[in-house]
């Protein structure tokens, strides 16, 4: 017989507003839910944000560096392009004309009253025909920086150049816009006649752009000008150019999108525990509503439901709060970016469009529902009677491992391992909880303490010289004011100098990405060819080989070697301003100055084929019984002003490049105070609903004499239990993704190779969080639990 | 027949690996319009029993037939359904949602039904109003209510849907004794002046004299069936 109840079928009716109900009345639950979820996707949002405007403001300074040509010619090979190619370029059909220019970094200083004042810490000075300006001491200021800076037009500043300080007279201000825009206004304009003197670039030219007669395709005229220049020249249209620029900082991008992706998945397991524990604590209110003949489905969506509200409301406070925290990190990361990218980066305006704002919202929302959707599936499946009529399952009470609290002494001790042991589901939520944020400091901490530990690992065995001497600047060798190579003859004249040699950084290309091309002058065989750093040979046979060989030979970094497959015995092509030259490889050597990899070459081969007078830096050995800070006086005394150069001791150097590596790595260390932000509040969700779970439980236990003291004792000694598992489990799961993160990711998207290092700093650090984190979130929930009234928690029994 | 239980059997998997029985051969035919009392000292069975009538567990052997229809072949949404049609449920800890209001609480199971809100929140008021009688208490939250009224409101959500059969699990066991009195009253007066049927587990045999049979367990089997003395 079939009966009416089961087949007189209506719609099945949502019951979205219960779920909405539940969220209005229990405030106080929902609030720290929305927190918890809201710090959690602003971990990631603050991160994406951050990445986007600092990318966005440095894309804008190349393009409105970049003007409005239509192509842009640069060399391949060099920096430079020899002059008479220009005459060349202009009888090509359809070009218009072409403007040659060269682009420098150069520090200015000037007078400000009585004192010195550093003003452009790093100002690009590009020269340009500009007949009015032929003087060799005349340049053009952006207004922006002019003013900001309290400079006028017949002011003049001190810029420093290969050749030392020369004194620049300020004659004309640029508009705003336009060019005035690149890197916040902080460049100079010049003669190109007058620059190519001032800055040692002897009829050279490192950029040509562009400008197309009416009628003629960008695309057309490119093609053209390749034929015409051939392969050791770039001709590009302005878009194209700064995407290849960007390139310039995706080391440092790789490490940021890697700890996003784990912060996002971080961020993604603590919105799901957080709807977990909200969703368990409502079991028995689940199970009544299954009685009364609430079908799985509904529950279900009800669930749903009220966790994309939830995600929802966590959503739109993390983009509030992500504008506050990214705009609190901003300068700290636009220092590490301009430290890493070749450019100062102008502070950006944090933006985020309203489409974008709009799907992170929706992402929040959905990832919340999906979060909410094993929780709720749980709900619908759990027995009802379980849920209804019995406090704990009964299994619980003969779990094996209770009686592994028997030796113990203390009985609030054995209490609450008993708690922890006999509620695995509760425990392993906290405990996940927390090791989830715990793994992602971890992850942080290897993988910083990784980079930091191969890079002084580095300059142990490799530093060589006891002095260094730099242009002026900061940051990377290569961003510094270059120097002059007549100026290493002149120090090797020096008393108490027992050598000078120079180094040269070229960012050249090959095989389409831009690698450094790195230039030594030969130390001699008694230092044993310790800066060349080779990994796969004996340091002093390939420096042997490297100096004296007949044929042109190079050294390829291990980043080099995984990007391009080229190992010692292979030969490669280079692409040199006199046309293509062949290198034979005869060692791998470890090198970190760009992802993709670098060569090591004698910088005689490299002065016969590049036909460049520049360095970067030059190292200096001091005669044996000289005192090296007396020659460092001395040096500093007769050149600081003069040349305009920096002379640091081989551990302040030392200091100065780890100290740039730090700050890069501030940024990234911020992130894990943001994890535990959000631990914390999960946590203290999940503690709360544990100690209300357990209400009449504790009120028995104050009622039989059990002091507040105790209790309280009780709880917290729960709470470190909870929080020394997390820490081991943790630790492991941080380590796995930090080796991972090191010798699959980095490795394969940068090709640099770090050594996984790992101290007892990383340990010491998740077990202090971890305590000081679970004591925070244990100390409401424990102090209600103490401050109930006794006859009021026995009441609900 | 309203009611048929054969040879009805539950056994409880323990995590030791040793099965233990709970309920063994349970034979009942209930019809229309008894009022059943279920005795029997503490771990019985009795609530076991209760809750497989009321399909909100699984038996392990035998077959229970609701209006000749057997619970066993039902599946979920058939067992949900029979749920919100055919049974109303009253706990001894009312069970009510501590979220809703008492005339909310009264509407649900008609509004997870898909009856609209409003209709099935007029029925709840009339029902409060008349037969529980607690008119006034509507708006209340089951926070703000004593037991015994909370108990009402229980009541009159089983009620609701109009189901041929009520369930209740010692529902004054929570209560005073004159409460206890009115309460049961209330659950005579359906039976009377409704014609529904009742099954209610008690430890009281004052209870038990309100209704028209009483059944014995003990150690999970049915050792008496018959009129109360
Ligand atoms: N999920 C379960 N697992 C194992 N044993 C169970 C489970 N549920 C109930 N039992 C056991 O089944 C027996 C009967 O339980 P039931 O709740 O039906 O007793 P009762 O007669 O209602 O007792 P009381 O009068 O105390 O409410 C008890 O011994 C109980 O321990
Ligand atoms: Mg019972």
């Amino acid at each position: 017989m079939v009966e009416w109840w089961l087949t007189e079928s209506r719609p099945e009716p949502m019951i979205q507003w219960l779920g909405v109900r539940n969220l209005t009345v229990r405030l106080w639950r929902t609030t720290s839910t929305v927190l918890g979820i809201g710090a959690g996707a602003s971990l990631f949002l603050t991160v994406v944000l951050i990445n986007q405007s600092v990318l966005q403001s440095y894309r804008e300074s190349l393009e409105a560096l970049t003007g409005r040509a239509e192509l842009v010619v640069t060399p391949d090979a060099s920096s430079w392009m020899p002059e008479e190619l220009l005459s060349k370029i202009e009888q090509v059909p359809g070009i218009a004309h072409a403007t040659p220019s060269v682009q420098t970094m150069a520090k200015i200083t000037w007078a400000d009253g009585n004192f010195a004042r550093n003003g452009a810490k790093a100002s690009l000075i590009t020269g340009d025909s500009l007949e009015f300006l032929n003087s060799t001491s005349h340049i053009l200021l952006a207004r922006s920086f002019a003013a900001r800076n309290g400079l006028k037009v017949g002011d003049t500043v001190t810029a420093s150049t290969p050749t030392g300080a020369k004194s620049l007279t300020i004659r004309g201000l640029l508009p705003e816009g336009g060019m005035a825009k690149a890197f916040g206004g902080a460049l100079a304009v010049m003669d190109i006649d007058a620059a190519r003197k001032t800055f040692a670039f002897d009829g050279q030219t490192s950029r040509v752009d562009l400008f197309l007669k009416a009628g003629t395709s960008p695309r057309q005229a490119q093609a053209r000008v390749s034929t015409l220049l051939g392969a050791s020249f770039r001709v590009e249209e302005p878009a194209e150019r700064v995407d290849n620029f960007q390139n310039s900082f995706r080391s440092f991008q790789a490490l940021i999108e890697f700890l996003a992706a784990v912060g996002l998945f971080v961020a993604w397991v603590l919105v799901a525990g957080t709807i977990h524990v909200s969703v368990t604590e409502r079991q028995g209110e689940l199970g009544i509503l299954r009685a009364i003949g609430a079908s799985p489905m509904q529950i279900l969506t009800m669930i749903l439901g009220e966790s994309f509200w939830l995600g929802l409301l966590g959503g739109g406070l993390a983009l509030a709060a992500s504008f506050v925290f990214s705009h609190a990190m901003l300068g700290t990361v636009v220092a590490a970016l301009s430290a890493q990218a070749l450019l100062k980066i102008p502070e950006p305006q944090l933006h985020l469009p309203l489409v974008q704002a709009f799907e992170f919202l929706l992402l929040t929302a959905t990832g919340a529902a999906i979060a909410g959707l094993f929780p709720a599936w749980r709900a619908t499946r759990v027995s009802l009677l379980a849920s209804i009529e019995r406090e704990q399952p009964h299994a619980a009470a003969e779990a094996p491992w209770a009686t592994l609290a028997a030796p113990v002494p203390s009985l609030i001790a054995q209490m609450a391992i008993q708690n922890v042991v006999r509620r695995p589901s509760r425990t392993s939520t906290t405990v996940g909880l927390l090791a989830t944020a715990l793994a992602f400091v971890a992850v942080i901490e290897v993988m910083t303490g990784s980079f930091e530990k191969t890079l002084s690992a580095r300059f142990d065995h490799t530093l060589t010289p006891e002095l260094v001497i730099f242009g002026q600047g900061k940051g990377r060798p290569d961003q510094r004011q270059t120097l002059h190579e007549g100026f290493v003859d002149e120090l090797r004249g020096l008393p108490g100098v027992r050598g000078a040699y120079g180094r040269r950084l070229l960012p050249i290309r090959y095989e389409g990405r831009e690698i450094s091309l790195i230039s030594l002058d030969d130390m001699g065989v008694e230092t044993g060819y310790r800066v060349l750093d080779v990994v796969d040979r004996p340091r002093e046979q390939a420096g042997i080989e490297l100096y004296s060989s007949p044929d042109f030979t190079v050294l390829v970094s291990e980043s080099f070697r995984n990007h391009f497959h080229k190992s010692t015995g292979d030969f490669l092509w280079l692409a040199a301003p006199m046309g293509n030259v062949r290198a034979r490889v005869i060692g791998i050597t470890t090198d970190f100055s760009s992802p993709n990899g670098a060569l090591y070459t004698s910088r005689a081969w490299y002065r016969k084929i590049w036909k460049d007078p520049l360095l970067n830096g030059i190292g200096i050995m001091v005669q044996e019984g000289h005192g090296t800070t007396a020659l460092q006086t001395t040096l500093r005394s007769r050149y600081a002003l003069s040349r305009n150069v920096v002379v640091l001791s081989d551990r302040e150097y030392r200091n100065e490049v780890q100290g740039i590596a730090a700050q890069a790595i501030v940024y990234v260390k911020s992130l894990r105070w943001a994890a535990l932000f959000i631990a914390l509040i999960a946590l203290f969700n999940s503690f709360m609903v544990d100690i209300r779970e357990r209400w009449q439980e504790l009120g028995l236990l104050r009622a039989v004499g059990m002091s507040p003291l105790q209790m309280m004792a009780m709880l917290v000694f729960e709470a470190l239990l909870k929080a020394a598992m997390a820490v081991i489990l943790g630790l492991g799961l941080g380590l796995g993704v930090a080796w991972f993160g090191l010798t699959n990711f980095l490795t394969t998207r940068l090709g640099w190779v770090f050594h996984l290092h790992f101290s007892w700093q990383a340990p010491a650090l998740c077990a202090a969080l971890a305590g000081i984190v679970s004591i925070l979130a244990v100390a409401i929930p424990a102090f209600k639990a103490v401050s109930l009234e006794v006859s009021l928690a026995l009441a609900e029994l | 027949m309203l009611l048929k239980v054969e040879s009805l059997s539950k056994t409880y998997e323990t995590s030791s690996g040793k099965p233990v029985s709970v309920l063994s051969d349970i034979n009942l035919s209930i019809d229309g319009a008894e009022f059943v009392t279920i005795m029997g000292p503490s771990g019985s069975g009795k609530s076991t029993l209760l809750q497989l009538i009321g399909s909100l567990d699984r038996p392990t052997g035998g077959r229970i037939l609701v209006n000749g229809a057997d619970l066993s072949s039902l599946d979920e949404m058939g067992r949900t359904l029979f749920r919100r049609r055919k049974l109303g449920f009253v706990f001894q800890a009312f069970h009510l949602i501590p979220l809703l209001t008492a005339e909310e609480n009264v509407a649900l199971p008609l509004v997870l039904d898909g009856t609209s809100r409003g209709k099935a929140l007029e029925r709840a008021r009339a029902l409060l109003g008349g037969v529980v009688g607690l008119g006034q208490r509507g708006k209340h939250r089951p926070g703000q209510l004593s037991g015994g009224e909370k108990q009402r409101v229980a009541i009159a959500r089983a009620l609701i849907a109009n189901p041929d059969l009520i369930l209740a699990d010692e529902p004054t066991g929570a209560l005073d004794s004159a409460t206890s009195g009115e309460i049961l009253a209330l659950l005579k007066s359906l039976r009377s002046e409704q014609g529904r049927t009742i099954l209610m587990v008690t430890h009281d045999e004052t209870a038990a004299r309100y209704g028209t049979r009483i059944i014995r367990l003990r150690d999970g089997r049915m050792v008496a069936d018959g009129k109360p003395a």
